[in-house]
């Protein structure tokens, strides 16, 4: 049986029916990592760890043991997430070669179900970026067109599920950092309702803003992988008791006489005319699907990037005081005093991204300051967040674009962060508002290069924007395109 | 907010970051363009947080106390974090001395 392209239930199915083992299987993925190399996406490749687990999960089938969904699927992890014993990099020198002492608890769910850990993703230091250029291990490419940027900051993740080099992926995102490079390289993303999955092992980027979600081929793939890392962990007490859904098999049920709004903030002045054709397309596939579309206003849509530029450097300046040279990672060699091996540690195993969004945090928190910037940031984020609350009201869901423009040339914004930021700009609403949002593959450009389409869904009605995906998808070529 | 170089010199301290006088160059001008970006939240009139409002928003995130009691961790647990320590003895994490 062909092993290209498989969606887990074709891996569940296959394995089951004996149709392929699991150790062919993930050798066929270690081969596609390994002729894609030049792609860049994996840090760490677990190859002798994948084949161990592989064997195991193959016995298990062979004494016709039930297995769970996600037994024998082979999957990669961002290296933003703990996987014990592996070295964790973050993307960054300073971490160069720190191994995990534990595993995150999202890593722990996809073990008890049997998953295979090929290896850990690509991806921008710290998850500061959303081009994958900042890396200390280099950029990554899009699969597609090999001079353009994936998206970040889970850019190798988002390649690997493209590139078919693993089943599925997580990523993390604080900003869109599982959705824009969803978008970028034509792959479903999913970013969870605040609380819904457990930070704990994901290295703290902005602890009130930070999820981790999977990054899938097709929308009941995102579902099943939720489904397992989704629920209250008690190592991370801002995740939530609230029972969780049947994701997977609401899946089906129909959109008809759902309410999708239509916000009209949701543009930007010089985006790419084709990301707005397929958003208009994409409308009337729902209207044909039944769904009713109504056009709303967010006011404040203009000032969401704002207050993510102010609240996320405030967080990253405190998350990363950790790195000091002295508790774990890289330590500076040149340190006569304490306080030169703080700055010298920091100075060399830092990226320049990293030590702006840190300076700008110290600044928009120091005194004199953080009444004018950090505080009033809070404020006009509850502004925004009162705006969805109200909007929610009326729909069950919203549709935008994902992303202003497909995937940029690599080096084209890397110079200027104030336009890398602006890329953004569809994505953060739904990480300051503590909503869901869901990126799916809504097109093609003339360059060949993926279109996304961004569905919001207010706290915690993942179900609702994955049935909506879900029957866009069923109707429609998009997720069927490959590099 | 136009940021010169002795301003940067105090956030490079306060971030523990040395930086080289060109570095400190670059960023001035890099951090002085995003803060004139962000700077728009300025023209918000708005009054305090509604503490009404960030309940109703995800009623889920509330504050949670548990019990101050001491909830004993594993002893290798303990001996794992000291090994990632650059520097160690005695099972112990080395440094610098605060005071000199």
């Amino acid at each position: 049986m062909p092993l290209e392209c498989l969606t887990i239930s074709q891996i569940n199915q296959g394995l089951q029916k004996k149709q392929f083992s699991c150790l062919e299987l993930t050798e066929y993925y270690l081969t596609q990592i390994s002729l894609q190399k030049s792609l860049n996406a994996f840090i760490t490749v677990l190859a002798e760890q994948a084949r161990q687990q592989a064997k195991i999960i193959d016995a298990k089938i062979n004494r016709r043991e039930k297995l769970p969904l996600l037994a024998g699927v082979p999957c990669a992890i961002k290296d933003l997430i703990l996987i014990k014993g592996v070295k964790t990099t973050a993307g960054s020198k300073i971490l160069a070669n720190y191994l995990a002492p534990y595993d995150a608890t999202v890593v722990t769910r996809l073990n008890d179900q049997g998953a295979i850990f090929l290896g850990k993703n690509n991806c921008d230091e710290f998850a500061m970026g959303s081009s994958n250029e900042n890396s200390a291990f280099g950029p990554v490419s899009n699969p597609y067109v090999r001079d353009r940027v994936p998206g970040g900051s889970s850019g190798g993740s988002a390649v690997a599920v493209a590139a078919d080099m693993c089943a599925f992926a997580l990523g993390s995102d604080t900003g869109g950092s599982i959705r824009q490079p969803a978008a970028f390289c034509g792959v479903v993303g999913l970013k969870p309702t605040y609380g819904r999955v457990s930070r704990y092992g994901l290295i703290a980027m902005t602890s009130s803003l930070d999820q981790i979600g999977p990054i899938t081929r097709c929308v009941e793939d995102a579902a099943m992988v939720f489904e397992v890392i989704a629920g209250f962990d008690e190592n991370d007490r801002t995740t939530v008791m609230r029972p969780k859904e049947n994701y997977l098999s609401d899946l089906s049920l129909s959109v008809k006489g759902k309410v999708i709004g239509v916000p009209k903030e949701y543009y930007l002045a010089g985006m790419s005319p084709e990301i707005e054709k397929a958003v208009k397309e994409a409308i009337d596939k729902f209207k044909e699907l039944g769904a009713l579309i109504k056009e709303v206003s967010l006011p404040h849509t203009s000032y969401a990037l704002a207050v993510y530029y102010l609240l996320m450097p405030a967080e990253v300046s405190s998350n990363l005081a950790r790195f000091d040279g002295i508790k774990y990672g890289f330590s500076s060699a040149v340190s006569n005093d304490l306080q030169e091996l703080y700055h010298n540690t920091r100075a060399d195993g830092f990226g320049s991204e990293v030590k702006r969004r840190a300076m700008i945090g110290t600044y928009v928190l120091s005194a004199g300051y953080k009444a004018a910037y950090y505080a009033q940031a809070k404020k006009v984020q509850q502004l925004i967040q009162q705006e969805y609350v109200e909007v929610f009201k009326g729909v069950d869901a919203l549709i935008t674009p994902t992303t202003p423009t497909a995937a940029f040339k690599k080096g084209e914004k890397f110079t200027d962060p104030l336009t890398m930021y602006l890329s953004d700009i569809f994505t953060v609403s739904a990480n300051i508002a503590g909503l869901c949002g869901i990126s799916i593959p809504a097109g093609q450009s003339f360059e060949k290069l993926p279109i996304g389409l961004q569905i919001l869904g207010a706290p915690f009605a993942e179900s609702k924007i994955l049935q909506l995906a879900y029957q866009f998808q069923e109707a429609t070529p998009f997720h069927c395109q490959r590099p | 907010m136009s940021l010169n170089i002795i301003e940067i010199e105090r956030l490079a301290n306060l971030a523990k970051l040395k930086l080289s006088t060109q570095e400190k160059k670059q960023y001035a001008e890099e951090i002085s363009a995003v803060l004139k970006y962000v700077e728009k939240i300025q023209e918000l009139p708005v009054k305090s947080l509604d503490q009404l409002l960030i309940s109703q928003v995800c009623p889920e995130n509330t504050n949670y106390s548990r019990d101050d009691v001491v909830i004993a961790q594993k002893p290798e647990s303990a001996a794992a974090l000291v090994r990632q320590a650059p520097h160690q003895q005695d099972n112990l994490i080395k440094t610098q001395a605060v005071f000199k």
